[in-house]
C-alpha cells in the first residue's frame, strides 16, 4: 500500500461531505415478510444516519373483524378473536364473550368466572413465556426457545384438557360448558398430563 | 363480576358536577352495567373532555371510536362518536356519546388534549369519514390511501366490491 492512499486528510476530505451539501434521504424501512410478525413499513427521513422522521403504515395485516362480526352469529367471531393474539388466544375469547354476555344481559355463575380466570392466568403466562423465548430467538439464542418451550407445554396441555385443541383453543364455550358440568372440584381429569412422558 | 365495581358515588359525583357546569350540554345518561354513559352534545364534547380531564381527574382517555346509525323512518343517518375515560386515581371510568348528522360529520380534535388519540381519530376517519378540525394528519391510518369508501359504515357491504379477482364461483355459489 502507498503511503498517499492512507493519508488521513485525503480520506476525511473525500468521505465526508461539506455542510453545505447535506441533504435528507428517504428511506424505506419494510414493508416486512408477513411471517417477520406483523407486517409493517416505516418511511424514514434520514439525515445521514439519523433518523428525522417516520412515518408508518400499519394496516397491512388489518382483517375488518369488526365488519365481519356485523353479520355473523357470535360464536363464528370466537374463532376470529384467536387470531388476535394466537399465544394468549383465551383472553380474546373472554373479551368477546363477556361483550356478548353484557349485552345479552347474562350473568355467569361463579364457578365460571373462577375457570376463566384462572385460564386467562395460564394464558399471560404462555403468551409471556413464548414473548421472551421469542426475543431470545431474535436475538440468537434459540436453546433458550427450546427449553422454556417445554414450561408452555404444560399450559397448552391443560388447554386441551378442557378445549379438545391447544392452538388456538377457541376457548369461551368451553370453559363454561365444562363449568357448569357436574363434574366435582376434587375430580381428576380422565388423563393425567402432569405424569405423561415428556416428549 | 365486573372488572371494575360501580362506583356510585364517583358516578354521583361526576353527574353533579358535569350538570352544574355544562347545564345545556347533557342530553342524556344511562348507567350500562358497571359504567355510566352520558350522550352529550358534539358542539360542547371537547369542553366537557377538558373539563373532566382538569377538574374530575379523568387523565387517561382509554379509546375514541366512531358509530354509524344508518337512516329509520323519519331519522337521518347518523354518525356518532364513543370515547371512554378512566381515571387511574379513582379507579373510575365512564363513557361519553355523540352524534352528529352524516353530512356534518366535523368535530373538533382531541389531540390537543390527549395526543395518543391522534390515531384514533385517523381511524374513525378511514372507517367512518369523520373529520376532525385541527387534527395535525388527518389520512387513512388502516385502509391503503385510494380505497373509495368508508367500510364500518351499515351501507358498505361485508364482501369488498372493489374486488375484481372474486366472484361467486370462489365461494361456492
Amino acid at each position: 500500500m502507498s503511503k498517499e492512499i492512507a493519508k488521513p486528510d485525503f480520506w476525511q476530505h473525500d468521505l465526508v461531505p461539506p455542510a453545505e451539501h447535506r441533504e435528507l434521504n428517504v428511506l424505506n424501512l419494510g414493508p416486512t415478510h408477513p411471517a417477520t410478525h406483523g407486517i409493517f413499513q416505516n418511511v424514514l427521513t434520514m439525515d445521514g444516519e439519523y433518523i428525522q422522521s417516520a412515518e408508518q403504515t400499519i394496516g397491512y395485516i388489518h382483517r375488518a373483524f369488526e365488519k365481519i362480526a356485523e353479520r355473523r352469529p357470535f360464536y363464528q367471531i370466537t374463532t376470529l378473536t384467536d387470531r388476535m393474539n394466537y399465544c394468549s388466544a383465551p383472553i380474546n375469547n373472554m373479551g368477546w364473550h363477556m361483550t356478548v354476555e353484557k349485552l345479552l344481559r347474562i350473568e355467569t355463575p361463579k364457578r365460571v368466572d373462577y375457570m376463566r380466570i384462572i385460564a386467562m392466568e395460564l394464558a399471560r403466562i404462555a403468551d409471556h413465556i413464548v414473548c421472551n423465548a421469542v426475543i431470545g430467538v431474535d436475538t440468537g439464542a434459540l436453546t433458550g426457545f427450546t427449553f422454556i418451550f417445554q414450561d408452555r407445554e404444560f399450559i397448552y396441555e391443560i388447554f386441551e384438557e378442557i378445549a379438545a385443541r391447544a392452538s388456538p383453543p377457541t376457548w369461551a364455550a368451553s370453559v363454561a360448558s365444562s363449568a357448569t358440568s357436574t363434574i366435582s372440584p376434587g375430580a381428576k381429569p380422565s388423563t393425567s398430563w402432569t405424569t405423561s412422558p415428556r416428549s | 363480576m365486573p372488572a371494575f365495581a360501580i362506583q356510585a358515588d364517583r358516578d354521583q359525583l361526576v353527574v353533579d358536577r358535569l350538570g352544574a357546569a355544562f347545564p345545556e350540554a347533557v342530553l342524556a345518561q344511562e348507567q350500562f352495567h358497571d359504567m355510566r354513559c352520558f350522550t352529550v352534545r358534539k358542539e360542547s364534547l371537547h369542553d366537557i373532555l377538558r373539563f373532566l380531564r382538569d377538574e374530575l381527574d379523568f387523565n387517561f382517555l382509554t379509546t375514541l371510536c366512531g358509530m354509524h346509525y344508518p337512516a329509520t323512518e323519519g331519522n337521518e343517518d347518523q354518525l356518532g362518536l364513543v370515547i371512554h375515560l378512566h381515571s387511574f386515581r379513582n379507579r373510575h371510568r365512564i363513557r361519553l356519546k355523540a352524534n352528529t348528522p352524516l353530512k356534518d360529520p366535523a368535530f373538533p380534535t382531541f389531540t390537543d388534549l390527549w395526543p395518543a388519540t391522534n390515531w384514533m381519530e385517523r381511524e374513525a376517519f378511514d372507517f367512518y369519514g369523520l373529520t376532525f378540525t385541527g387534527h395535525p394528519n388527518l389520512k387513512r391510518i388502516l385502509n391503503m390511501e385510494d380505497f373509495p369508501a368508508f367500510p364500518m359504515r351499515k351501507d358498505y357491504p361485508l364482501e369488498d366490491p372493489t374486488r375484481e379477482d372474486k366472484n361467486d364461483s370462489m365461494f361456492g355459489r
